[in-house]
């Protein structure tokens, strides 16, 4: 009840504190909201569709140390096995079967969907949606994620149209942007990767049908 | 044992830190690293002042309506179950939080990086009250170990050397000495792990929180906030109110400007977009998530548009790395959470100008902090203004009967040179005394400019 009631207290003094402090600003402004953020408005140079979006994707997460295999239409599962058999992995977690604290702890890597790629940064996007698990991806240290072409979106701007829903309560409730491996610089600024999450990040790229 | 960082005694630690070989190496290395790879970033990034321009824009309209925009977040966080708590300061955030943690029987807290909890020195009220915070980002964790505190917004064990670090690993975790980096990181990844998995408790900052939807944002590049926001079955965030942005499609302009002005990446590795409490059906994720809306000094800033802009803020560093001051001195001497530039002029705003009034002084006035920062604050300007405060507020009889004086010689030409030459016959009535403690004064010259210009004409 006291708790309650301080808490409306402290929510209304500083609603107050601002509406005091903004009273002579608000009086003289002349300010209205800039019309458009879009990246087009502050003109981020528009990407060329189809092929060349996957490219830049893959320039893109190269860039950070991330790994790009690419594969043909419906040949993304296959890939995913033949990965994990060249990186010598044999205890795997995958994200539509949330594994359990301690078993996850313990296995050597994590599949998971992606379901958007940006080009511009080379990030994968992943919703709690759609991924069961969103520890898959971080705590082992290998993350395989499957990431179908056409789903490669040119920008940071289109990617939040798509994660944005008209509803906030349609949104997934952890939307994960990853782009590259887990790294660090917080010891004489040098890079080392894997410090919490995955030392190696594998995006399977699937051409679309 | 050493005397505490104190602002008030802003010259002597910065004297200290110049005389500090090992972190005058430190801060040169990294400061130096940071701002090449800032300018980098932002020069492949054509669009820049723009998207600046349009970044700047849109805060001022933000804290212009904070109060609808942080009446909308709290409307659309608790419609989607997440519990909003308000704090007017510091102790009612950090009573807040213990609340939580007592109410859930929770003990056990881990914690991502977050500035803002630093400031309200969480760590120690959560102690007194026998809860056991442990910091998860390396850098972060570095400084809990040795028992200081960051000394960069961004980075903040960068004035320690990795002997130091691993001296330190040898004596707290009985590591093998190593001066691998490499190894001292696995270090933290292996310490770690066990307290992600049994905490009860995370508690992580926000970068950004989006009035139209009620999300809130942590980048980051370790993976620990992902960690502390997902393992722990209470997830507590701390923002300031100035973190509030208006739209979900205003993301484009800061998630592009932050991570280049901070570490020179064209995005950080994770950007967790969090919107309410997880469904029924999702597997993981806390089941209770609470966003704690501190104000602590920051509505005091709104009044006046050269303090507004101040709350433009997103702590991304660069105005730190560019400062000669800092580069110099390093985070500690200001001895204040918030360090650099940008500390010197929010730390007076935050806390009071009494002990904090050495800090706009701090600052040569060279605008290196106004070309960097993403946001467009003109720190310069502010700073003058506190300086003007504090002076104000000082007003020294000294100072003040110096300033008659120079007013009332420089109206008249007569009383002009009349001054001058009795400088140049008496050079002890200057009143340098101070100026002279690190520069050297050269002293009038034999002769005043117009009796030159009058000899040889
Ligand atoms: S003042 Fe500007 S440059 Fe400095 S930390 Fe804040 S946003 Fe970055």
């Amino acid at each position: 009840m006291v708790e309650g009631f301080l808490m409306t207290e402290a929510r209304a003094e500083i609603l107050n504190r601002i509406r005091m402090g903004l009273t002579a600003a608000r009086a003289e402004e002349g300010f209205c909201y800039p019309a458009e953020v879009s990246g087009e408005q502050v003109g981020i140079p528009p990407i060329p569709q189809s092929t060349a979006l996957v490219d830049i994707f893959t320039e893109s997460l190269e860039s950070v140390g991330g790994f790009v295999h690419r594969c043909g239409p419906g040949e993304g599962d296959v890939a995913i096995q033949e990965l994990l058999k060249e990186l010598q992995v044999e205890r795997v977690a995958h994200s539509g079967v949330p594994p359990g604290l301690e078993e996850l702890l313990q296995v050597e890597a994590g599949v998971s969907s992606a379901q958007w790629g940006i080009a511009e940064t080379g990030t994968i996007v992943l919703t709690s949606d759609e991924e069961q698990s969103r520890l898959v991806s971080l705590v082992p240290p290998i993350h395989v994620a499957l990431l179908r072409e056409d789903n490669v979106l040119p920008n940071l701007d289109e990617a939040l149209v798509e994660v944005y829903r008209d509803n906030p309560a349609d949104m997934s409730r952890a939307i994960t942007w990853i782009t590259g491996p887990s790294r660090t610089a917080d010891i004489e600024l040098t890079l080392v990767v894997g410090v919490h999450g995955p030392r190696q990040l594998h995006v399977i790229l699937e051409a679309a049908q | 044992m050493k005397a505490p960082l104190s602002p008030e005694r802003f010259e002597s630690q910065a004297a200290e830190a110049l005389n500090d070989t090992q972190l005058q190496d430190a801060l040169q290395k990294a400061t130096g690293l940071f701002a090449e790879k800032r300018g980098a970033a932002v020069d492949a990034c054509e669009e820049w002042d723009s998207l600046r321009e349009h970044a700047r824009l849109i805060k001022e309209h933000t804290l212009l309506h904070l109060d609808e925009y942080l009446e909308n977040f709290a409307a659309q966080a608790e419609a989607s179950g997440v519990q909003v708590h308000w704090a007017r300061d510091g102790e009612e955030a950090c009573r807040v939080i213990e609340d939580i943690a007592r109410n859930a029987n929770a003990t056990r807290l881990v914690k991502s990086k977050s500035m803002t909890t630093e400031e309200i020195h969480l760590n120690k009220a959560l102690q007194v009250a026998e809860i056991d915070p442990v910091e998860t980002d390396l850098g972060e964790w570095i400084i809990q170990l040795a028992g200081e505190t960051p000394s960069h917004i961004i980075a903040p064990a960068i004035h320690k050397s990795k002997e130091q670090i691993a001296d330190l690993f040898v004596e707290k975790l009985a590591i093998e000495p190593t001066t691998e980096v490499e190894e001292l990181a696995a270090t933290a990844r292996k310490s770690l792990r066990r307290h992600f998995a049994e905490a009860d408790l995370g508690v992580s900052g926000v970068n950004f929180a989006v009035a139209e939807t009620g999300s809130i944002l942590i980048l980051e590049n370790e993976g620990n906030a992902r960690m502390t926001t997902t393992l722990p079955k209470i997830h507590i965030a701390l923002m300031g109110v100035e973190k509030v942005i208006p739209r979900f499609a205003d993301l484009a302009v800061f998630l592009r400007l932050l991570p280049r002005s901070g570490t020179g990446q064209k995005i950080t590795t994770y950007q967790s977009i969090l919107t309410g409490n997880p469904r029924p059906s999702d597997e993981e994720g806390p089941n209770q998530i609470h966003v704690v809306i501190l104000d602590n000094g920051r509505t005091g800033m709104l009044a006046k548009a050269v303090t507004r802009q101040a709350l433009n803020c997103i702590r991304c560093g660069a105005c730190l790395n560019v400062c000669p001051v800092y580069q110099q001195v390093g985070g500690h001497a200001y001895g204040s959470v918030y360090p650099g530039p940008i500390g010197a002029v929010i730390t007076p705003q935050l806390t009071g100008i009494e002990k904090t009034s050495r800090l706009p002084f701090a600052s040569s006035l060279c605008g290196a902090c106004r070309d960097a920062c993403p946001v467009g604050i003109d720190i310069p300007e502010l700073l003058l203004h506190l300086r003007a405060e504090i002076i104000s507020r000082q007003s020294r009889l000294s100072a003040r009967i110096a300033f008659r004086m120079w007013a009332w010689a420089m109206v008249k030409p007569w009383r002009y040179s009349l001054s001058t030459n009795l400088a140049r016959a008496f050079p002890f009535l200057l009143p340098v005394g101070r100026w002279k403690v690190n520069r050297s004064f050269p002293g009038l010259a034999p002769n005043s400019f117009r009796k030159w210009w009058k000899d040889s004409s």
